[in-house]
């Protein structure tokens, strides 16, 4: 499997007549760019917002990060079965405007239903903790229908969705015509076999079997999932779609889809690739709620980590709490298994740092690489000069402290809230230490 | 103006002698003596090491109470901005004593405390989250670089400097986390720490933990008829307005609310404020979380005696494991004082 990757490097967004990039400048036609989104019965109206590193800019909440990306050969498809053609993911030639995103957020959500608490500053302490806060931002702010919000929250959810991903189809495929800044080939030539084969397990959320917690060719995997076998190319070419619907108070350790299109692991291993190491594959791996699916899970997993010939592998999950035991589940199967383990977590450590950071461990796990203690408080400006979401989903990432002085025009909130903070697919370079 | 520090050290350090004066009564000196000399001149003017509370190890180890008295006068005396004690290196009697006084000095004034010990000291364990203990030498022969080391530390706790990690500032962690940036994104470090493991080279894992204690189930109640059973829940219930404004996710509290007199939960007097599920069902009826109504029904059939008179919440997602687990300590001490005899806990 060969993916070819051309990426145009954004360094500034600006709205414009027509959607194009020219000299790094991504222009949007406002217009154009919403008639893109679609209409559904679950929003009233979309609307469409810029949000620059840098500028005095709150997002909240955070419902989806994406990479506007598209296709440029026949072969392939992007999203494929949501957006794009049923078609295999991973081949030909696929465009990326690196250094922006597609951000959704929502609006109009008055009984604050949704209740999703991540947010973004683009300036500001906050923004030091999210990659998010550094790239060039097309804002969708989808104003909901309070009626379907009540009664249909899932249908919201989902034209949020189908909007997110159309428009960052939409902006790559308006900017196809440009020179490409550079090119990058994925595939895996035959290595030499001495070297140690190694797998990712990507655990992603798959917490109720009615909620779409994320999509493999467009199929509703979550929970009805078996753990498979991915080539990396499919993962990083849109086969997999996460989003963060509503009741997800806890925004920096899930899976925003940028981090699965950008995951530094899979790209780290595709460069050791005949070097150091041998890279077999992805296996996906759904977190469910229920004991019996829990061990069914890491049993498959396990299984097809052996069957692939692994020594090795980096797991990463979505969450924490149910799914720690995921992962412990894991390591033990593997390590049994003789498969060396390395987990990317991130830790509950409490808001003094004291608490132990997962809610299980085994003796078994001695390899972990954290990315940080999502309980840390974070004192952040009140409001910020631009609001674009739901103002009532201020008081969800807004915390109290009796033991905390806050300066007048701050509050106080915890690093939770911050989307993609404490991202357990690697992309950030946060990590907590004994102190 | 200097920062005030006041030096612990024993009568051996003193020069007072050595194991034939360990029953060397608490005697608080002005200035700088013994090892604090140099760590004086290490302070470098930016602090002053104002008295020296000398104490036999032996002594300090028959008489904890009246030395730590005496220590407490000394403090109140000299008030000082910071304790230092030792360095005491491997000493067992002398590490112990250390410890007792930076933690005594941080729970009477609120002060820093910085002493020196080496790894296998036996005080390190005990007294690691009471203040800095700085990693020295096994023995007095490390003293030049153990002294310049508390000093440094003490000047950046005396200035408020940021402090780097335990292992940068060469001190034993306190066993708390903290959040860092580090160079290398984490699945550039992942995949660096499982090349390492493969290959058999030396990888340090940035957490480990200890394996969480299980808890045995508690036995069946024999006979329903006569049991008081409690209603309890992880699920975010609370009356309308979340009057102890417990939080949607992380939750530091949890909240008691009664249920005397009432047959049932009523939809829009109570709700949930969980922050990880579509709580649209529970708000239709609470009694979906907590099932007061079919209790109710059991009761009045006689299959259970009672209905305990107040229902336990707090919110399960995204809390710490410290917190839960204070908050079932807790709760399960109210129980008990109530003479609960079970409890039916819905989680979400």
């Amino acid at each position: 499997m060969r993916l070819s990757l051309l990426t145009l490097n954004i360094r500034g967004m600006e709205w414009g007549n027509t959607t194009e990039v020219r000299n790094g400048i991504l222009r949007v036609c406002r217009d154009e760019a919403l008639a893109a989104c679609g209409s559904y019965p679950g929003v009233d109206i979309f609307s469409l917002h810029i949000a620059r590193p840098g500028e005095s800019v709150r997002i909240l909440p955070v419902k989806m990060v994406a990479e506007p990306r598209c296709k440029l050969s026949r072969e392939g498809s992007m999203f494929p079965g949501i957006v794009g053609e049923m078609k295999q993911a991973g081949v030909g030639i696929t465009l990326a405007l690196k250094g922006s995103a597609v951000v959704v957020t929502e609006s109009g959500d008055e009984d604050l239903i949704c209740r999703t608490g991540g947010f973004i500053d683009m300036s500001g302490p906050a923004s030091a903790y999210t990659h998010y806060s550094k790239i060039f931002n097309l804002v969708l702010n989808a104003r909901v229908n309070r009626e379907m919000q009540k009664e249909e929250t899932q249908a919201v959810d989902e034209a949020c969705r189908l909007a997110g991903l159309k428009l960052a189809v939409y902006v790559a495929e308006k900017c196809a015509g440009a020179a490409p800044d550079s090119e990058k080939i994925y595939e895996l030539p035959d290595a030499d076999p001495s070297l140690p084969g190694v797998v990712y397990v990507m655990q992603l959320l798959a917490q109720n079997p009615i909620v779409e917690d994320f999509s493999l060719y467009g199929q509703m995997a979550g929970s009805t999932m078996i753990p498979t076998i991915l080539h990396p190319n499919e993962l990083l070419d849109g086969a997999v779609v996460n989003f963060i619907g509503s009741h997800c108070a806890v925004c920096s350790d899930k899976q925003y889809l940028y981090d699965i299109q950008n995951s530094p692991v899979i790209e780290d291993f595709f460069k050791r690739h005949g070097h150091t190491l041998r890279f077999l594959g992805v296996i996906l791996h759904n977190e469910v709620v229920t004991l019996q699916g829990k061990i069914r899970s890491g049993v498959i997993t396990a299984k097809l980590a052996k069957m692939l010939g692994a020594d090795g592998a980096v797991l990463c999950t979505e969450g924490h709490g149910n799914p720690d035991e995921d992962i412990m589940l894991n390591v033990k199967n593997l390590e049994a298994d003789g498969v060396r383990t390395v987990i990317i977590s991130d830790e509950l450590g409490g808001r003094d740092g004291k608490s132990p950071g997962l809610a299980d461990w085994v003796p078994e796990c001695d390899a972990m690489v954290s990315v940080g203690n999502t309980h840390e408080l974070l004192e952040i400006p009140e409001a910020m000069a631009t609001f674009i979401g739901n103002e009532r989903s201020g008081e969800i990432i807004r915390v109290t402290d009796p033991g905390r002085i806050v300066m007048s025009g701050n509050i106080l909130t915890q690093l939770n809230y911050v989307a993609g903070s404490c991202a357990q697919g690697g992309l950030g370079h946060l990590s907590a230490r004994w102190i | 103006m200097a920062y005030r520090a006041l030096h612990y050290i024993n009568q051996f350090f003193a020069g007072i002698g050595g194991e034939d004066a360990a029953g060397f009564a608490p005697e608080t000196r002005t200035g700088a003596l013994g090892p604090g000399v140099q760590l004086q001149a290490y302070f470098g003017g930016e602090a002053e090491i104002s008295a020296t509370f000398i104490c036999g190890d032996n002594y300090f180890a028959t008489n904890r109470d009246e030395s730590l008295a005496l220590l407490a006068v000394a403090l109140e005396q000299c008030k000082p901005d910071l304790i230092i004690a030792g360095p005491s290196f491997y000493a067992g009697r002398y590490g112990f004593a250390c410890g007792h006084a930076i933690r005594e000095a941080g729970r009477l004034l609120g002060i820093p405390g910085v002493a020196g010990m080496s790894e296998d000291s036996p005080a390190v364990e005990m007294f690691r989250e009471d203040g800095f203990i700085v990693s020295t030498g096994a023995s007095a022969r490390s003293m030049k670089s153990a002294l310049e080391r508390m000093a440094s530390l003490a000047k950046k706790l005396l200035k408020g400097e940021q402090l780097g990690t335990a292992e940068g500032e060469g001190y034993f962690h306190r066993r708390k986390r903290a959040n860092f940036f580090m160079e290398k994104n984490g699945g550039e470090r992942a995949v660096d720490m499982l090349l390492a493991k493969i290959t058999g080279e030396a990888f340090v894992s940035e957490y480990t933990q200890r394996i969480p204690e299980k808890a045995a189930p508690a036995p069946r109640v024999a006979d329903l008829t006569g049991a008081t059973i409690a209603l309890l829940n992880t699920g975010g219930l609370v009356p309308a307005g979340n009057p102890d404004r417990i939080e949607g996710s992380a939750a530091t509290k949890f909240g008691v609310y009664p249920l005397e007199g009432l047959s049932e939960l009523e939809a829009g007097k109570v709700v949930s404020v969980h922050g990880g599920y579509d709580t649209t069902f529970c708000d239709e009826n609470p009694n979906r979380i907590v099932p007061l109504d079919v209790m109710r029904e059991l009761e009045r059939e006689g299959i259970i005696g009672k209905i305990h008179d107040f229902y336990y919440s707090t919110v399960g997602t995204g809390a710490s494991t410290s917190n839960a687990e204070a908050f079932g300590r807790d709760i399960a001490l109210i129980l008990n004082n109530a003479h609960v005899d079970a409890a039916i806990m819905v989680s979400t």
